[in-house]
């Protein structure tokens, strides 16, 4: 069966048309075990699974700026997923961010990166979906339906034809083949970028500042470029290897958030052989310098302040704690974290000195992981932190003042001291909320200065015609 | 000293996805501004520099009696702010503090005493040797005696929690990661440096 | 407002009878209502009063780390004089029944040890069986499906091979895996081996590779008893945020003082003082009392009326009595080589077969364990009284530690109509008369510990290489609080049926610890929360109905 490509200029479409019957074509079980594998690079289930919910049923909301989107069923069920999709459906919704019914996707379905996934590669996920991935026969959960005008899905025609670089991966042949390999999962299914990247006004990534860290909802995705202060520069490839593959690097770093769920669902799931490479491709880019940064592996140290307070106030029945900061630290950090943040014998705990997650995106990280707690399950087993954020399943319900303050205590000791967070940013981080993009700002003002221009037409001109009616109702 | 963190079975979390990961990879426009600009508008913070790893009493510059006696009775690392909280009680509660302070510090100087086994029996008994007594409980105990309503002046930093140190918990702290408790048994030789 | 009303579930009692009622009823959409006598505390605070703690309290006041509040006390130390002391208890057995027990949101079980031993068949049935005590009014089949969902609703962590479970007899195996001995329960498990017993894990409430409920796994912070710094061992405060997101409310510094019934001898409403001796009356149409084994009789007690003068629910006139615990003995070891205790949970295995057999129509059994509590505390205090100083304190104070034990040795004591809890003539600050409590463990119990398990103790530690056995004279409590509000299908001899439903009220409910017929050996709490889950399904059946 061959393939034949004719590239769409104006719309960035890639049009794979297969010899041959589109929909049932036999694919061995080496490919599908391949389109599995490269799902799992993708990282499909991350966001195509809700919490509870059937695998890649769907449902899932993705908090953004302009709204919440829903993820989608694409499990091959005829009615409610991608059961009737072609193979060339399939890639353009990948590869080109447009769905079955040709409506476009919002580019949280990361398609941007998607769309350098070889041809072949798309086939044997195509083969994957459709011959291994049991059918979920039940819509969605949630559908998405953003305000106005963030509905007007055409409206992504233009950003794909400004942002989509539609081509797919090309290896450089000056590069090494782990080299290439590595671009190409980096770029393409691992899609680093969509989180570590930068993005402009327009919310797309800015490739001039590629992999430079960025805000994405509650957390910060930090600097990955080789820089050695502000970037991963400090850790060796060994390091860097073991921090994808287990979630963590002793004493320096580990995955939260969302990172964590990749590292479980994705990266612990690759071989050694693609870990490495993508390693070995990251390693190389341009290192993009914070220029004010110290290391982000070396800030802080072992501190303790519980002389100030052990002791201070006996046993009270009173929730407040005369040690300020320092003893919300003790009272509910240091079980496990130790009384000067050292961690515990076996690194399970880890230090918070040394520790770049509290040296790098204004200490978002530091309020996420207060609030949120980590969880992730690579194949050495559970790394779990709880929450503290109030939610029924956290363990203790602080305050975003009591978060301010002890982030900032954290911070001071054990991070970056440049650092210091408000309860309000504690509140956003809690609501998910991201800076509200400009564009988003502009979008709000113009919906209001229209609103109010129609308003007061509609005023003016009630107010004219009823004048007229008095007028001559007085002149009857 | 550290250890591999054990291998564990792969488990799952009960009841699907922890609280952490319910809100999930964003759209975000966040600009080059709202990157640096956290980090530029960082208030700068006075870094309050206190150890709990006290400095060796041996080499305390300045004239702290009650260290410079402390560390002559017990040669394990004390913290200067436990210190000072156990001076202004027992200062309080002893009359002869000063006193027998420089007793203690001028036996020791006299014989030459590099550990507290070298000077301590020459202490006469009364006094000096009583308060020599309360300064090793305080330092141990973390309270100035054992009476139920004694003020608790340490108890991370109570040396009698020391020795075994490197085979129990600390109770309310972990010793390790989960179920990674079985394989300590250090032997009885094994004193901790502390 | 000096009254709530319209509830369907009237809780009084935050802890884990309480919290798994409620949660049942307003998982089935039934509206709960919840009252605690005492305050909200939370976690972090209660860890920092441990911290605080003079050493030497550490021992004798288990529950330093809860101070209580002057309107609803709960026992702290024991002085002896009535006038400073909240449970007053006389008797041969006095001291066995100075009990501790926690007056916050989320009750008792902050302070448990998390133990998980069910009922065995016989244990149900010792009347039938040996001739003593009391049978319960159903068999171990009726109440293993309740056991069942008791596990799942509070996590449990225990062994999947039958040889190492107690009973043996589960419809469903263990969610999480049993917890990995620590070097002093290896030794002493060989030890027990050696001497022909079998030492066996005991299941726990406590999170194992999974983070059940959002808590995390237990890291072995050794600190269970009195609290877990981590909540990796389940108490009740855990579950309050869930009860409150499913529209349960939880009235705090409510004391309970009245239960009201009307001239049909119905439950109108609980009658509760604020601190400021202010009364509100709330209505509902079930009650239940889940305030703990002595709370629920004296409030019972408290609420005499004329239409039930002996006090609400007690025609039987059993009410208070029947008191029951699991007497405790001390055995103290120091041993030639370290064993090293203290690290890891607390309780983690026991000999529990020396609780059964045919000798129990003669005395008592007994639960034999290793406390894997750290000895530091009490290794250092007693180096220093000792005067030491230099390396001579550091060595001591680690070989005490590291060669020094306390086997705690649990007995089964039998349901006595004498082992009473009355109403005492001294009075809180509310007004209401303090409890008291007459306790004598009976020489059921003496001759269990001097011709049964105490030999077996002493043959065990010196197994595991004792050089010096000591036996602590006497008995002291357990916290196992059981039989006030004693069950049984003869409303003359008993105060609530096999539902933990009042005889004599059918719209007021007991369950909990006051209602075991008999403890047996082992700890009561899942047997408390089985029970808490029958009551619960025939509230929310009945309280349906309407």
């Amino acid at each position: 069966m061959g393939t034949a490509r004719l590239a769409l200029p104006s719309l960035g479409v890639t049009l794979l048309v297969a010899v041959g019957s589109a929909s049932a074509f036999a694919a061995d079980s080496d490919e599908i075990a391949r389109g599995k594998y490269i799902a799992t690079a993708s990282d499909c289930e991350a966001c195509h699974t809700r919490s509870g919910g059937k695998p890649l049923a769907g449902g899932l909301p993705l908090e953004s700026p302009l709204g919440v989107i829903y993820s989608t069923n694409i499990t091959p069920s005829r009615q409610y997923g991608i059961g009737t999709y072609s193979l060339q459906k399939f890639s353009n919704a990948l590869r080109a961010g447009i769905r079955g019914d040709g409506a476009h996707l919002y580019p949280a379905m990361p398609y941007a990166s998607y769309a350098r996934l070889t041809d072949d590669d798309i086939k044997a996920l195509y083969a994957y979906f459709m011959q291994q991935v049991q059918p979920v026969d039940e819509p969605a959960a949630k559908q998405t339906s953003l305000p106005f005008p963030y509905n007007m899905r055409f409206s992504m025609a233009f950003w794909n034809a400004l942002f989509l670089d539609s081509k797919p991966f090309a290896p450089d042949p000056s590069q090494s083949a782990e080299w290439n390999r590595g671009k190409y999962l980096v770029d393409g299914a691992a899609h680093c970028g969509e989180c570590h990247t930068p993005r402009g006004f327009f919310m797309q990534q800015k490739h001039s500042q590629e992999f430079g860290g960025a805000v994405i909802g509650s957390w910060y995705a930090p600097n990955i470029t080789p820089d050695a202060n502000s970037g991963i520069g400090a850790l060796s490839a060994d390091e860097l290897f073991r921090y994808l593959k287990f979630g963590k690097v002793a004493g320096k770093a580990q995955a939260g958030g969302e990172m964590a769920l990749a590292v479980q669902l994705s990266f612990s799931r690759l071989s050694d052989e693609d870990l490495h490479a993508m390693v070995s491709y990251l390693r190389s880019v341009p290192a993009l310098p914070d220029p004010h940064a110290k290391s982000k592996f070396m800030q802080g140290g072992p501190f303790s302040d519980v002389t100030s307070f052990r002791g201070v106030g006996g046993m009270s029945y009173d929730r407040s704690l005369p040690g300020g900061a320092a003893q919300l630290f003790a009272a509910n950090c240091a079980a496990c974290h130790g009384i000067a943040a050292r961690g515990s014998r076996d690194t399970y705990f880890p230090s918070l000195f040394h520790n770049s997650a509290l040296a790098a995106g204004g200490g978002r990280n530091v309020i996420a992981t207060i609030l949120f707690g980590i969880s992730r399950s690579p194949t050495d087993g559970l790394a779990f932190m709880p929450g503290f954020g109030g939610k029924t399943t956290d363990i203790a319900d602080l305050s975003d003042e009591q978060v301010a303050q002890l982030a900032n205590f954290l911070l001071q000791h054990y991070g970056d001291t440049r650092y210091s967070v408000t309860p309000n940013l504690v509140k956003q981080v809690r609501d998910g909320q991201s800076p509200a993009p400009v564009l988003m700002t502009l979008v709000t003002v113009g919906e209001w200065v229209g609103g109010t221009l129609l308003s007061v037409l509609v005023i003016w001109f009630v107010a004219r015609h009823s004048s007229r009616t008095f007028a001559r109702s007085q002149s009857s | 000293m550290s250890q591999e963190h054990q291998s564990n079975e792969a488990a799952s979390t009960e009841q699907g996805r922890p609280a952490s990961l319910l809100s999930r990879r964003e759209l975000l426009s966040a600009s080059m501004l709202a990157v640096g600009g956290a980090a530029i508008a960082g208030t700068s913070i006075l870094r309050i520099a206190q150890a709990a790893d006290a400095v060796a009493a041996a080499t305390l510059a300045g004239p702290d009696k009650f260290m410079l006696a402390s560390s002559r009775l017990i040669q394990h690392r004390l913290s200067p702010g436990v210190g000072s909280r156990m001076a202004a009680i027992l200062r309080r509660e002893i009359p002869s503090f000063d006193a027998d302070l420089d007793a203690i510090i001028r036996i020791a100087d006299e014989k030459h005493a590099k550990v507290v086994e070298e000077f301590f029996d020459a202490l006469p008994e009364g006094q000096a040797k009583d308060t020599a007594h309360r300064i090793i409980f305080g330092w141990y105990a973390g309270v100035v005696d054992d009476s139920p309503t004694a003020e608790v002046l340490a108890y991370e930093e109570a040396l009698m929690y020391q020795p075994t140190k490197d085979a129990i918990a600390l109770p309310t702290y972990s010793f390790n990661g989960p179920d990674n408790w079985a394989e300590i048994d250090p032997p009885l030789s094994a004193m901790p440096e502390f | 407002m000096n009254s709530k009303t319209g509830a369907d579930g009237v809780i009084a009692g935050t802890g884990i009878v309480g919290c798994l009622i409620a949660e049942q009823m307003l998982d089935a959409g039934l509206s709960v209502v919840m009252l605690e006598a005492g305050p909200d505390i939370d976690r972090g605070r209660i860890v920092e009063n441990y911290r605080n703690m003079p050493p030497s309290t550490k021992f004798l006041l288990p529950d330093g780390p809860f101070p209580p509040v002057p309107w609803a006390l709960h026992p702290t130390a024991y002085t002896g004089n009535p006038e400073k002391d909240y449970l007053i208890t006389t008797g041969p057995d006095a001291k066995a029944y100075q009990q501790t027990y926690v007056r916050y949101v989320g009750g008792s079980t902050w302070h448990w040890a998390g133990t998980l031993w069910r009922l065995t068949p016989e244990d149900m049935m010792i009347k039938s069986k040996f001739g003593r005590g009391r049978d319960w009014p159903f068999d171990y089949s009726v109440l293993e499906p309740y056991y069942t969902r008791a596990e799942d609703a509070i996590g449990a962590a225990g062994p999947s091979d039958p040889a190492l479970q107690w009973p043996p007899i589960r419809s469903k195996p263990y969610m999480m895996e049993v917890f990995p001995y620590g070097s002093g329960q290896k030794r002493c498990a060989q030890a027990a081996e050696s001497i022909g017993l079998r030492y066996i894990p005991c299941a726990q409430a406590r999170n194992n590779k999974l983070a059940y409920q959002g808590r995390p796994p237990c890291s072995g912070n050794n600190n269970c008893q009195p609290v877990c710094p981590i909540a990796a061992k389940y108490d009740a405060y855990s579950s309050i945020p869930r009860i409150k997101a499913k529209g349960g409310a939880v009235l705090t510094n409510a004391v309970v003082y009245r239960v009201e019934t009307d001239d049909k001898n119905h439950v109108q409403a609980l009658h509760y003082y604020a601190p400021d001796k202010s009364s509100m009356r709330v209505t509902g149409k079930t009650f239940v009392l889940a305030c703990n084994g002595i709370e629920t009789p004296k409030v019972l007690l408290f609420s005499r009326n004329d239409k039930n003068p002996n006090g609400v629910a007690n025609r039987s006139d059993q009410v208070g009595r029947n008191m029951m615990d699991t007497p405790k003995m001390f055995v103290l070891a120091q041993f030639k080589e370290p064993v090293w205790n203290g690290l890891g949970p607390m309780s983690p295995g026991a000999i529990m077969s020396t609780s059964q057999g045919e000798f129990r129509s003669q005395y008592a059994g007994g639960q034999i364990l290793l406390v894997n509590l750290s000895g530091a505390n009490t290794a250092g205090l007693n180096a220093l009284k000792q005067k030491l100083v230099g390396r001579a304190l550091d060595e001591a104070i680690r070989r005490e530690t590291a060669c020094g034990g306390v086997f705690s040795v649990e007995h089964e004591v039998l349901a006595d109509a004498e082992n009473r809890l009355t109403l005492s003539d001294n009075k809180d600050v509310l007004g209401l008369n303090k409890p008291a409590i007459h306790y004598d463990v009976g020489d059921y119990v003496r001759k269990g510990a001097d011709l049964h398990t105490f030999p077996i103790t002493e043959k065990l530690a010196k197994a595991l290489g004792a050089e010096k056995v000591t036996r602590v004279p006497g008995f002291f409590p357990s916290q196992h609080i059981m039989g006030g509000a004693i069950m049984g299908n003869d409303a003359t001899t008993s105060v609530v049926d096999p539902d933990c439903r009042a005889h004599d009220h059918s719209n007021l409910f007991l369950p909990g610890g006051a209602a075991m017929p008999s403890g047996a050996a082992g700890n009561s709490t899942l047997t408390m929360a089985a029970l808490a889950i029958k009551a619960a399904d025939a509230i929310v059946a009945q309280t349906k109905r309407g």
